[in-house]
């Protein structure tokens, strides 16, 4: 059973709830930060913020309005991850009921995620020396539960069902709002996201990349690159031939 | 004078083997033989992450990379302290060939990414902490770089000819010449 | 000429010692010729480097062929040598660089890339067994007036050599060495038939007919049914441990003059005067010391000479070549030059009155160069030495 989660930044009142749950159910330290003039807070994910709300303050020039944009900005749980292909020690695991996960014991710390994910999502702490993300409370999700995100919503800008039925309510809810879906239909970042966004205006506006169905050439390459050795021992044969050839040459005279 | 370098005495003709090999090649060049062996150290550990890495796990691995990281950055030191001799030293530019300084090009751009990649790292995140911030536009491309070129490294080292193929020219001359030796005496 | 077959003649640990070099450079710094002339192809690093290149070239083709222009610079910075062996001393992998060179010697004078100055030695040799050109008849000449047996046998065989017999500098030396072996008691004789042992072909490249001039010298040698051969010049004594001993075998010994004249000493075969005072150097013959290890027995025989002896810096295993060797003073006489003047500046340095040697090649080098540039300091053969000691 494959499940996904449709997150509606219209919704959201920028509560940070789902901060907070997921730092209790993770058992995250807090982080330490500086008063800045920016609301979002922490202003990055960490390896102990898995989840944050990003502020956005859009100010209309001509008309004096203002709009707060309250999104809330984690892992895409994608359905091919960029993380997963590019950890040499395989690491990540996509589950069947849309997790993708970040297994502690096995990372080694080499940051390969780091620079593969698209979103820039995965990220380092030189303390443990590993890398750790959103991971949609997948020891949840097994039981059929919601993430712990979802559950501490308020105002249901967060909403877990099955993969199907989170479709069809964004789908139902882009009517209404005549806006986007960004995580499948309209926009399927690497296949599809197990986070599908239904917005009101341009994925853009709210920093959504502009991400491909297919995995960029990196992470491929990174992989491929081992095959270099086929080259490599075929030039080291036809060294190796060329002086067989001179030696029975040799031989003969 | 002609290079007023005292070496022990050696028979002429001389026997060649492994072991009068390796002795004379530490005797020749310490710096010489510490980059090799951290060379090679640095690239049988990067190839059983990238080779071996879905197999190994946990903190068997963990410890590759580990080790891998810290011999890595002993290796930058003695690079630099090499490639001065290198670049001050007439006698080495007389017997280095394109394909060395290739070579070196190679080892350069492995070292920057891989300072790039180390750099969150601890103790380096303590010791230097804005290395982190001031790499980090290539911190994002580092990884896949730093992989990239160890292949290519080694399909030039062997086709170009480069310290591969020297490496097995070396070893089929001393067992070549070890066994002409035996049968000589 | 042919540039693409110079590298063909190269034998199997040849080719793998072009890419197993390790590129560490000590040769260079230690060869005597680089030293002097700084020009980089005769520094024997380059030398493998761009006959690695050649090798390249001929094992993947579509880098390009060699052509005659640039291998005839290598081959002239091949032959821009002494063959003094220095670069082997310290070389890592201990690899028999001497073979090296003469095999590339070899390999080049067949592809048509021998030196002029060689090609005509060759040529001398071929006519008149001798590299001078002298005539053949005259090469016991230098015998007249002196007391030198022509036996038809004898225990002993002195092998006088080319550079003994032809060259009138080196008279007294070769009269000195016939002196001690009659104090000695020694039987023994010159050969009637004595020609070239040789190693100038080796040197040159130009082995073709080395054979020949290989089994004149054996047939004679056999006839005498001699069982020790006494060498002057150390060139004769190696190429004869190195290509006649496979023929000759065990039943002959052979040793060089300065050996024979320290056992003479131990065994009270001859006998010295008191021990002079007089401020005696030597200087070591690259074939004799370091690629035949005797450096010991000329210390022995001086210490009952001279009570003053005093060592050159560079002696020994890590001698440095007086630039006499390897027919190198045919191809470059001044860079020749250059370098013996070093060695009679360092003879200087140390107040040494007599320079002496073991070898006529260096007795010729450097006693030319000492009298160019007006040194006070003697140069002598050790034998004269020891023959003027002589009770």
């Amino acid at each position: 059973m494959e499940y996904a989660v449709l997150v509606d930044p219209a919704k959201c009142i920028g509560c940070r709830a789902c901060q907070v749950a997921c730092k209790r159910w993770n058992n995250n330290p807090g982080e330490e930060t500086t008063f800045s003039n920016e609301w979002t807070n922490p202003p990055k994910l960490s390896y102990n913020t898995y989840t944050h709300i990003k502020f956005e303050l859009e100010y209309n020039q001509t008309t004096g309005d203002t709009k707060w944009r309250f999104f809330n900005w984690r892992c895409m749980q994608c359905k091919v991850p960029a993380c997963a292909e590019a950890c040499p020690v395989k690491a990540i695991t996509k589950y069947e009921e849309g997790p993708v996960v970040i297994h502690q014991d096995r990372c080694i710390g080499c940051k390969f995620c780091v620079s593969a994910c698209p979103f820039e999502i995965p990220k380092f702490d030189s303390v443990s020396g590993k890398v750790s993300k959103c991971h949609m409370c997948f020891d949840r999700v097994a039981h059929g539960k919601e993430p712990t995100c979802v559950q501490s919503c308020p105002t249901d800008a967060l909403v877990f069902g099955t993969r199907d039925s989170i479709i069809q309510k964004a789908k139902e809810r882009k009517e209404e709002l005549n806006g986007y879906i960004y995580g499948d239909v309209d926009n399927k970042p690497l296949g599809g996201s197990g986070f599908i966004y239904v917005l009101d205006v341009e994925p853009s506006v709210y920093g959504l990349p502009n991400v491909g169905e297919n995995l960029s050439p990196t992470v491929p390459v990174l992989n491929l690159s081992k095959w270099l050795l086929v080259p490599a021992a075929l030039g080291g044969l036809a060294y190796l031939v060329a002086w067989r050839k001179r030696r029975m040459k040799e031989k003969e005279e | 004078m002609a290079g007023e370098r005292e070496v022990p005495k050696k028979k002429y003709p001389p026997e060649v083997n492994y072991s009068k090999v390796l002795k004379g090649m530490i005797r020749t060049s310490p710096l010489d033989t510490t980059f090799h062996i951290l060379m090679a150290i640095l690239l049988i550990t990067g190839l059983i992450i990238d080779l071996l890495g879905p197999w190994l796990g946990g903190w068997f691995s963990s410890i590759r990379s580990i080790a891998h990281g810290y011999i890595g950055a002993l290796f930058v030191l003695v690079f630099i302290v090499y490639i001065i001799k290198v670049a001050i030293s007439k006698k080495m530019r007389t017997v280095l060939t394109a394909t060395n300084y290739i070579d070196f090009l190679l080892y350069i751009i492995l070292i920057i990414t891989g300072i790039a990649i180390a750099s969150p790292n601890k103790p380096w995140i303590d010791l230097v902490p804005g290395l982190s911030d001031v790499l980090s536009p290539i911190a994002l491309y580092a990884p896949m770089i730093h992989v990239i070129t160890t292949y290519v490294w080694i399909v030039f080292a062997i086709i170009f000819p480069g310290g591969i193929l020297h490496g097995l020219a070396s070893v089929y001359l001393i067992s070549h010449l070890k066994k002409k030796y035996k049968t000589k005496k | 000429m042919k540039p693409e077959k110079f590298i063909d003649n190269f034998g199997r640990s040849e080719a793998l010692w072009m890419y197993a070099c390790s590129r560490c450079g000590a040769c260079v710094d230690v060869c005597p010729v680089y030293t002097e002339t700084g020009d980089k192809y005769t520094a024997p690093g380059f030398k493998i480097k761009k006959m690695r290149g050649l090798m390249t070239k001929k094992l993947m083709p579509f880098l390009g062929s060699a052509d005659a222009e640039s291998t005839k610079k290598i081959v002239k910075g091949l032959y821009e040598c002494t063959l003094c062996g220095r670069c082997w001393s310290v070389c890592p992998y201990n690899y028999d660089l001497v073979s090296l060179w003469e095999t590339a010697r070899e390999s080049a004078f067949e592809t048509g890339f021998g030196q002029d100055p060689h090609k005509e030695m060759i040529e001398a040799l071929k006519a008149e067994n001798n590299i001078f050109k002298r005539p053949h008849a005259r090469r016991r000449d230098w015998t007249k007036g002196l007391d030198i047996p022509v036996k038809e046998k004898a225990d002993t065989v002195y092998f006088v050599g080319c550079l003994m017999s032809y060259r009138g500098q080196l008279k007294p030396a070769a009269k000195a060495m016939a002196t001690i072996l009659n104090a000695a008691g020694e039987n023994w004789t010159i050969l009637e038939g004595e020609v070239c042992c040789g190693v100038p072909m080796k040197f040159s490249g130009g082995t073709s007919h080395m054979d020949e001039l290989m089994e004149t010298n054996i047939r004679a040698i056999e006839s005498t049914g001699a069982r020790k051969i006494v060498f002057s010049c150390p060139g004769c004594y190696r190429m004869f441990k190195q290509e006649y001993s496979e023929v000759l075998g065990n039943r002959v010994r052979m040793v060089h003059g300065i050996e024979l004249v320290d056992s003479y000493i131990n065994s009270g075969k001859i006998k010295l005067k008191d021990k002079s005072g007089e401020r005696l150097t030597y200087h070591d013959p690259c074939e004799l010391s370091r690629l035949l290890g005797i450096t010991e027995e000329p210390r022995r025989v001086f210490a009952n000479l001279t009570t003053q002896f005093v060592e050159l810096p560079g002696n020994k295993f890590n001698v440095v070549c007086c630039g006499g060797g390897g027919l190198y003073k045919a191809i470059d006489l001044e860079g020749s030059f250059g370098i013996a003047e070093k060695r009679i500046s360092q003879a200087e340095e140390i107040k040494a009155k007599t320079l002496t040697t073991a070898c006529p090649s260096c007795y010729m080098t450097i006693s030319q160069t000492a009298r160019s540039k007006k040194s006070n300091v003697k140069v002598i053969d050790f034998a004269e030495a020891v023959a003027q000691q002589l009770e």
